[in-house]
């Protein structure tokens, strides 16, 4: 216990230090010359427990950006950072290994009481030169695929006579739940953003992606993949929106996807569809493009299509409802991770009832497998009110029912959740957040207590 | 790949690739507009802007020209004024600005910005399409390149940081998703947001729904519904981190040694493939010794009828010897 309180104080004691650095102002030279300084810094303590267990947690977060003009680089060249992670220390170290433990969860798996993550950490060039945008260290790439990945990346504009953007990059796949490191990951790829009109976007890209990874049996092996991908999306106006994606592995068609979504604001109309169908058998792949293969295995082929709308009457009152079908193409079975599927969603919105602010919105959720292989459904009711400039109080409901129909005719698991949040402000700056959760299951029931402080800047 | 497959394959290659042509075209035509020569008017004629939008020059707002404008000119047009005036609310009405934006026309001339910075050159154009009004990006290009301001009270009256645009409300939380992915418009949310404002939600705070009972039961049932939800966030081999490390929760009370208590999940119901989600190749059951190679054993027999004069330690009494044994 003393380690544990040790390793909690200095834990505290670094958020504390990075809290008052953060804390100083920037220089009102710099802030003047265009330098931006924004960021979050929250520290919280967690605590679970239910009739037989109990977890307290610290977690500490902290959001971090810069950016500064660089003239001598060129007009309007930027230089900046950006960081993200968390870390996260379990204060009483009773989570047992060789028993089941309802609060071990991702956090806290590793055989280590102290565990962080780092989600972005990378600094960048914008505009330098003949460049558009230099950038190095850990970083999503949503482009193409969603990536991370420690690498660089360079994006560069051929000609300023076309709006045409050149974008290449490369390093090692982040797999941040991953034990070790394996040698030979690797991950890289260009793409070409063309931009005819200003109502048309077109993007060609590459994408080779190699993984070592661990699979069950303890066997490790490197999966590789390779994409090519064609994207192009229309704008006729604001609010309209046409996409079409296509992604082809190994020069076969893998998958296509088509979405259409029309907003008018004057209408409180929102309508979206879409349509996604996959005509390969995705097997082991990258971690990082499917991590669920190795354990789920294959994905096989289906075509998937969905219709989500939003009608607002008047600014108070609102319904959205939509329904999502998908099917398993060819003659392929189900099995338990191949399904055909139904989902039919309803939400009922009243905005701005009693209180100015506030918005209160009860739904209705359900998935249906068919050949009643998987059903679940879920209700829920939430009352949301802010109050001065980032003041919350939130409270609500929700009940899920998970049903499982294997081989012994009905496995059900009911569950319904309490919630209530308070977030306080303190100055402009300062927010104290206090959160209160009661889960009823009929596994157990559990009570979450949340206490955060919280430092925007 | 059997010929179905191959079929499958070029139904779905014509079908996509359909599609990106489809769209394609379909952007190129539907682009052109209202049928209107600025080139004529302005290169031919010699006109300014000013002439017919009134607006231009000092106005908020430039706007299509009011009909009554064209008979400055054109003296036969007064036979069609009644018919100008009705098609007049027809023209296309195209809107550069959001809702709540805010513009003046002479602010911009006094500043010394030419038409053709934010129009392009109308000298050439046949046809009124929107690619003739300037889009945000554009505004904000200028805006900083003329160390004028970007920010977002400069162009909204409403849209700040605590008020956020019209879109975002109701549905977003559905929306935003698939907006961020938009390549014309996804840059448009680091105007506001920070850079790892994804990161902070996708990454960081769990969805309302990954309750505890979710971590325990609920997550299998989703995963195999649609898997594809989870690869928002998780993108690595967490799965098998979990799995190995930690047991279902049937796998208490009994489940293993002394009562053996799986097996009969195994041996005496129907077959299963949860098991082999974790245990594939299972040391125990492959290391049990084989029959022997000698009648009876090597044909049909039931070995409880030699094998019952001592407590098999088998839960499942010996009815499913083979499986094992092999």
């Amino acid at each position: 216990m003393t380690a544990a309180v040790k390793k909690a104080a200095t834990l505290c004691s670094v958020v504390v230090l990075v809290g008052i650095v953060m804390w100083i102002p920037a220089p009102a030279a710099a802030q003047d010359s265009g330098a931006s300084l924004h960021g979050t810094a929250e520290a919280g303590y967690r605590f679970r427990t239910d009739s037989e267990h109990q977890d307290s947690d610290f977690i500490e977060r902290l959001s971090l950006q810069g950016f500064f003009p660089w003239k001598t680089l060129g007009e309007g060249a930027d230089v900046g950072f950006v960081f993200s992670g968390q870390l996260q220390e379990d204060v009483d170290g009773k989570a047992r290994r060789d028993r089941f433990d309802p609060f071990r969860d991702l956090a806290d798996t590793y055989d280590q009481p102290t565990v962080g993550w780092i989600y972005l950490a990378y600094a960048e060039l914008t505009r330098p030169g003949p460049f558009q945008l230099l950038r190095a260290g850990r970083q999503d790439l949503l482009d193409l695929l969603p990536i991370p990945f420690d690498g660089g990346l360079v994006t560069v504009q051929p000609s300023t006579k076309v709006d045409l953007n050149l974008t290449a990059f490369g390093g090692i796949p982040t797999n941040l739940f991953e034990r070790d490191r394996r040698s030979g990951d690797a991950v890289g790829g260009a793409y070409l953003d063309w931009r005819p009109g200003r109502t048309l976007s077109f993007r060609v890209g590459y994408l080779s992606l190699r993984d070592r990874v661990e699979l069950l049996d303890g066997a490790e092996e490197t999966l590789d993949e390779n994409l090519f991908i064609l994207q192009g999306a229309w704008f006729p106006r604001p609010g309209d929106v046409l996409i079409s994606r296509l992604t082809f592995r190994n020069a076969e068609l893998r998958d296509a996807t088509v979405r259409a979504s029309h907003r008018d604001e004057d209408h409180h109309l929102n309508l979206s569809a879409y349509y996604t169908g996959q005509y390969l058998t995705r097997e082991a792949e990258p971690l990082t493009v499917d991590p669920f293969a190795i354990l789920l295995g294959e994905l096989r082929p289906y075509n998937l299509g969905g219709i989500v709308v939003y009608k607002g009457i008047g600014e108070r009152l609102g319904v959205e409802g939509g329904a999502v079908v998908r099917g398993l193409s060819g003659d392929n079975t189900e099995n338990l991770y191949n399904l055909s599927f139904q989902r039919y969603l309803v939400t009922l919105y009243l905005n701005k009832v009693p209180l100015a602010r506030s918005q209160f919105s009860a739904g209705l959720d359900w998935w249906m497998a068919e050949e009643n292989h998987f059903e679940t459904q879920s209700a829920h009711a939430e009352y949301d009110q802010r109050f001065g400039s980032h003041g919350l109080f939130r409270a609500g409901t929700a009940y899920a029912i998970y049903q499982v129909d294997e081989w012994t005719g009905r496995e059900q698991e009911h569950a319904q959740t309490y919630f209530a949040d308070l977030g306080i402000p303190a100055g402009k700056k300062l927010l104290f957040l206090l959160s209160y959760n009661f889960e009823d299951s009929t596994l157990r029931q559990v009570d979450t207590l949340r206490a955060r402080v919280r430092y925007e800047f | 790949m059997n010929s179905k497959d191959v079929n499958l394959m070029r139904r779905a290659a014509g079908l996509g690739s359909g599609l990106v042509l489809a769209l394609m075209l379909l952007g190129f035509s539907c682009g052109q507009g209202r049928r209107f020569s600025h080139r004529q008017h302005l290169e031919q004629q010699g006109l300014d802007c000013k002439d017919c939008h009134a607006g231009s020059g000092d106005g908020l707002r430039a706007g299509a020209p009011d009909p009554k404008q064209c008979l400055n000119c054109h003296e036969e047009a007064s036979q069609y004024e009644a018919l100008a005036q009705k098609l007049a609310p027809q023209w296309p009405r195209l809107r550069a600005l959001p809702a709540d934006g805010k513009f003046s026309h002479q602010k911009h001339q006094d500043a010394g910005v030419e038409c053709a910075k934010c129009h392009g050159d109308m000298k050439q154009s046949r046809k009124v399409t929107a690619a003739n009004l300037p889009t945000e990006a554009d505004c904000l290009k200028c805006h900083r390149e003329m160390g004028v301001g970007a920010g977002c009270a400069v162009c909204h009256q409403t849209v700040s940081k605590t008020s956020p645009p019209p879109d975002h409300a109701r549905s977003w939380n559905r929306l935003h998703g698939a907006a961020s992915q938009e390549p014309v418009r996804g840059g448009r949310c680091s105007r506001c947001h920070e850079r790892n404002h994804c990161t902070t939600c996708h990454q960081v705070a769990k969805p309302q729904d990954h309750t505890n009972t979710w971590s325990n039961f609920g997550h299998g049932v989703a995963a195999g519904v649609d898997r594809s939800r989870c690869s928002t966030c998780h993108r690595s081999d967490f799965c098998i981190q979990c799995h190995q490390q930690s047991v279902p929760v049937s796998h208490q009370a009994g489940w293993g040694a002394p009562l053996q208590r799986h097996c009969q999940q195994c041996h005496l119901l129907a077959p299963v493939s949860n098991c082999s989600v974790c245990h594939s190749g299972n040391f125990r059951h492959v290391m049990a010794p084989p029959r022997p190679n000698s009648p009876p054993h090597t044909t049909p027999t039931d070995c409880r009828a030699c094998h019952h004069g001592f407590l098999l330690p088998h839960p499942d009494n010996g009815d499913n010897c083979r499986s094992c044994h092999k």
